[in-house]
């Protein structure tokens, strides 16, 4: 288990200096952990399991800036889910509580199988449509983030903070998808 | 959409977090804080005729270091209930010494004073805490804007910690203007418009500090 923290942390320590092959894989493995996380806890919303993890996955993103790299990075992340979870009952009105100190657990995941997140699509077809070009480009296996700014007309540096906003505006959206 | 299509998504965007780091952006937020407090106290209320003189005597420094800690008090909390695993232990503990012991002074001096009331009125009792909630209400809910960019997972006490930090040092500035220098007067108006800043972000906080 200590071997998953070592490793999840070390990827992410070098996502945050810009290696993007490493931050994928440390979403990837994030991914599976939360996956199984949450369907533990949601056996009674199935569906809804898998547009959690992304709502995850966007919020560990934009609120790394609060991970402080001298703590656990898994801690931190159990935390992020833990909130995202209490926040999804809470705007659905469900009644519930969730330990504070399994974050052990958290790092033992079996695997499931990703299904396919829904809230998502709706929020990316509210973006603007510049926004959700980008997005969709970038997400698109091949397409760097300076080809998709070239086909957008617009610098690499553009193209990043373009994205920043873009993938900000998706995780607000995502909240207030109607649930 | 698949996950691994927004994990694509996300890569692309990998770097460090742009902008300023938690503390950076509270602390930016203190400093800006003093300086709306400020603009308040010279355009508003005047600062008080005998500032340079008093500025000599002990009760004025004792008095801006106790707002202060208070608002530092919040500092420390709001610095670590931004984040998802943060307690604000410290902050309760350094905040919990600061008002207990200045209410015990003013407790003690209360006691001992041949005419405790007219300490406890001072010149300006009616108006204190509230003048001190209004120099800090721009700072609180400016905070709380700032603490939303950041993750708080408990936001009433994120809120409350805002609030604490805007309205200690809302207070400590405000000294500027006010010529109160009893521990009672202290101890109960000062602490009370600190204790309103932090009360207004934990209501405001409830509902702002969520993402």
């Amino acid at each position: 288990m200590t071997d998953t923290e070592t490793r999840l942390k070390a990827l992410m320590l070098r996502g945050l200096e810009g290696d993007a092959p490493a931050y994928r894989e440390c979403l990837a493995l994030l991914g599976v952990r939360l996956r199984a996380y949450f369907a533990r806890r949601m056996s009674g919303a199935p569906a809804d399991v898998e547009d959690m993890v992304q709502e995850t996955l966007l919020a560990v993103h934009i609120k790394r800036a609060t991970w402080d790299s001298a703590q656990s990075f898994t801690a931190w992340a159990h935390a992020v889910a833990r909130y995202k979870l209490i926040d999804h009952w809470r705007r659905r009105k469900i009644r519930q509580t969730l330990p504070l100190d399994d974050h052990a657990e958290f790092l033992a995941a079996e695997e499931h199988d990703p299904g396919v997140g829904l809230e998502l699509d709706r929020a990316l077809a509210s973006l603007p449509e510049r926004q959700r070009v980008l997005v969709s480009d970038v997400k698109l296996a091949g397409l760097s983030l300076a080809e998709a700014g070239a086909k957008a007309g617009i610098s690499e540096g553009a193209a990043k903070v373009a994205l920043h906003r873009a993938l900000k505006a998706l995780a607000e959206r995502m909240r207030h998808a109607d649930r | 959409m698949r996950t691994d299509d927004l994990i694509e998504a996300l890569a692309a965007d990998a770097g460090p977090a742009p902008g300023a780091g938690p503390a950076r952006r509270l602390g930016l937020l203190a400093g800006l804080g003093a300086v709306v407090a400020l603009v308040g106290v010279l355009v508003w209320l005047k600062a008080r005729p005998d500032l340079m003189d008093v500025m000599r005597g002990g009760f004025f420094w004792l008095k801006a270091a106790y707002t202060g800690a208070l608002g530092v008090a919040g500092y420390l909390a709001i610095e670590r209930l931004a984040r998802p695993t943060g307690s604000p232990r410290r902050g309760l503990v350094l905040g919990g010494i600061v008002l207990g012991g200045f209410v015990l002074a003013g407790l003690i001096q209360f006691g001992m004073s041949a005419d405790p009331i007219t300490l406890l009125r001072g010149q300006s009792w009616t108006r204190c805490s509230l003048n001190i909630l209004a120099l800090g209400a721009p700072t609180t809910l400016l905070g709380l804007w700032v603490v939303r960019g950041l993750a708080p997972t408990r936001p009433v006490l994120a809120g409350f910690a805002t609030g604490a930090l805007a309205g200690g040092v809302a207070a400590t500035v405000y000294g500027l203007h006010c010529a109160e220098s009893s521990f009672v007067f202290v101890g109960v108006w000062y602490s009370l418009g600190v204790l309103a800043c932090a009360a207004l972000g934990a209501v405001l906080g409830r509902w702002a500090l969520r993402w």
